[in-house]
């Protein structure tokens, strides 16, 4: 579990994390998304202490991070694939990361064979793919049989079946009753592997929900084709059912289901032949919670122009 | 929460019994064991270390014997010759020093590769996993810090040994050879590994400042052979130079290792005494530093 109250960092004038309040809880898996540059990776730096907060505070496991007696059995952490010395193999790697716990040495071959990478173990990590990286990087977060997993873009580099991977290993992690933190560009991505979203954009919470909750942020829309689009858009003007013409005969419309389309366009004599829901997926509704947030942004920020000239 | 406290510190302390498994300052040092001897560079600069340590005192020995045998050529009386080179108890504390002399060239290595335990960890952003192993970050640290001024003490008794060893054959036909428990020796060779130890300390400090292995490279080798070079110019100007270049770590180590110190230079103990507080104040602000600042 990972507790963060009004967690602020500041570099100089920059402020990457803004009072950022949210709770990642056990048993499930909370994705963490946001444009780049938005205070992910800053956030994960703050939760394990490796860059302290300008004010606010985050525990981990109800301590902050650097207190435990055992850190790396509280919060396994992936956020740099390639922190680690290249002309190290990979079972050194963690051999070393195991010692500082007195873990012991078979629990290293454990998550190497986890992650597939017992065959390279030997190698210098320098010749290391940025898939292999990261699948190193994953066993090294897996070291300490953490009870809180934080995984910084974990399927970058990843091919398509180390995707399917992360992904089912996110689950099971879950599923174990591990609190899994994953930060993911890919928004396709955590509508399948998360349960619960934290939404960041410009160091702020935006949203912080229930995945479902945040599709439903999403507007569903239905597309609709008509020969008598003319009719249909005076119908849908009168009923105050928002659209778009997309092209001739072709209507985006929002706000109404499409039964009630259908009667519109019945009750003005506009024949249709097409009426095609189309379901909001996560990424538009990313894209809407972000936008808003963007615009207030460069809102605010032209507006304050002028005092930092 | 109040609630799930006590149930996670019980999980927590089953998790910890059932392996074993938690952070100590000696496992920490167990990890910066294990990064040390896992890469080959490691190994590579404490062998041309220990190479010059012995190369060095090699020939000082051969110096030695050369002005030994030409001061026994020249016969008792040639009063210039005397002077020039020494009384045979000179050559006697000479010999008795050899063993100790390689710290001159094993000193620029062990201060490159003590640079570099830290410097490349940041260099590689290694450091980050570090300290999310070890998040307390003083025994980070101190543990990188024992680490590798365990090993460079090692090498230096160990180089100083065996360059003893090596001398006794090389010195006996001079009757300049001397048993290991003669006025002084053990002393001396002991005092070459904490040299050592104290300039790895400075230079894992100052790469630890600096979180850079060149710029910490060039920064340590700096302070040992380039401010000598300068305080000496400017001993010209003023006496106070003079002075102020005995208590410069390289200066001060040659006088710590001495079999005897010249009358106007510090004694063995002063000597130590200077390398040591060079390497607690660097230690001192590389902690500050390590733990203020963000990884």
């Amino acid at each position: 579990m990972i507790e963060a109250y009004g967690l602020t960092k500041t570099y100089g004038k920059r402020t990457a994390v803004d009072g950022v309040t949210f709770t990642v809880q056990p048993g499930q898996v909370t994705g963490f998304l946001g444009p780049n540059g938005a205070g992910k990776s800053t956030t994960m730096r703050l939760i394990l202490g490796l860059d302290l907060p300008s004010s606010g505070r985050v525990l981990v496991n109800g301590r902050p991070y650097a207190e435990h007696a055992a850190p790396l059995r509280e919060v396994g952490a992936l956020l740099d694939a390639k922190a680690l010395h290249p002309a190290r193999s990979a079972v050194k790697h963690l051999s070393v990361l195991a010692a500082t716990h007195g873990i012991r040495r078979s629990r290293v071959d454990e998550v190497m064979a986890m992650t597939g990478i017992t065959e390279t173990a030997r190698k210098r990590v320098k010749g290391f793919s940025l898939g292999m990286g990261q699948r190193l990087g994953i066993a090294a977060a897996l070291l300490g049989d953490p009870r809180t997993v934080i995984f910084d873009e974990p399927v970058n580099g990843l091919d398509p079946e180390g995707v399917q991977w992360v992904r089912n290993l996110t689950r099971r992690l879950a599923s174990e009753g591990k609190a899994v933190f994953l930060s993911s560009h890919l928004m396709s991505e955590m509508a399948q592997t998360a349960d619960h979203l934290i939404v960041i954009g410009r160091g702020r919470i935006i949203a912080d929900a229930p995945v479902a909750e945040i599709l439903a942020h999403g507007q569903d829309r239905t597309l609709v084709r008509s020969d008598q689009a003319d009719r249909l858009r005076a119908g849908l003007a009168a009923g105050g059912i928002a659209f778009r013409e997309l092209e001739p005969g072709l209507l985006e419309v929002s706000g109404a289901e499409p039964r009630k389309i259908a009667w519109i366009a019945r009750e003005h004599e506009a024949l249709i032949h097409e009426l095609t829901p189309v379901r909001a997926s996560l990424e538009e509704a990313y894209m809407e919670l972000t936008r808003d947030d963007v615009e207030y942004r460069s809102a605010a920020l032209a507006g304050a122009g002028e005092g930092n000239r | 929460m109040t609630t799930t406290a006590p149930t996670s510190r019980r999980a927590t302390a089953a998790a910890r019994q059932e392996s074993g498994a938690g952070l100590t300052f000696l496992r920490a040092v167990h990890a910066e064991w294990i990064k040390l001897t896992s890469l080959r560079s490691s190994y590579i600069i404490l062998t041309i270390a220990f190479l010059g340590m012995v190369g060095i005192s090699l020939l000082s020995t051969l110096s030695v014997v050369d002005m030994a045998s030409g001061y026994i050529a020249y016969g008792a009386d040639p009063a210039g010759s005397e002077a020039q080179l020494g009384t045979v108890e000179e050559f006697g504390v000479m010999a008795r020093g050899v063993a100790s002399n390689g710290i001159v060239i094993a000193q620029f290595l062990i201060a490159s590769l003590a640079v570099m335990q830290i410097g490349s960890e940041y260099g590689t952003r290694m450091i980050t996993t570090t300290l999310t192993a070890v998040p307390r970050r003083i025994t980070a640290v101190l543990a990188k810090t024992l680490v590798i001024a365990g090993t460079s003490f090692v090498v230096g008794v160990v180089g100083a040994l065996i360059s003893y060893a090596i001398a006794q054959p090389m010195l006996e036909p001079h009757g300049l050879n001397y048993p290991l428990i003669a006025d002084g020796v053990i002393r001396g060779i002991v005092s070459a590994g904490v040299y050592l130890a104290l300039i790895a300390v400075l230079g894992l400090s100052i790469g630890a400042l600096l979180r850079n292995s060149a710029g910490g490279i060039v920064t340590t080798l700096g302070v040992l052979t380039v401010l000598p070079i300068i305080v000496a110019i400017l001993s010209g100007v003023n006496d106070l130079f003079r002075d102020l270049g005995l208590f410069l770590p390289s200066s001060a180590g040659m006088d710590m290792v001495a079999i005897r110190t010249a009358q106007d230079h510090l004694t063995q103990v002063q000597g130590g005494l200077v390398v040591l507080g060079w390497a607690v104040v660097a230690l001192a602000g590389a902690l500050i530093s390590v733990k203020r600042r963000d990884a």
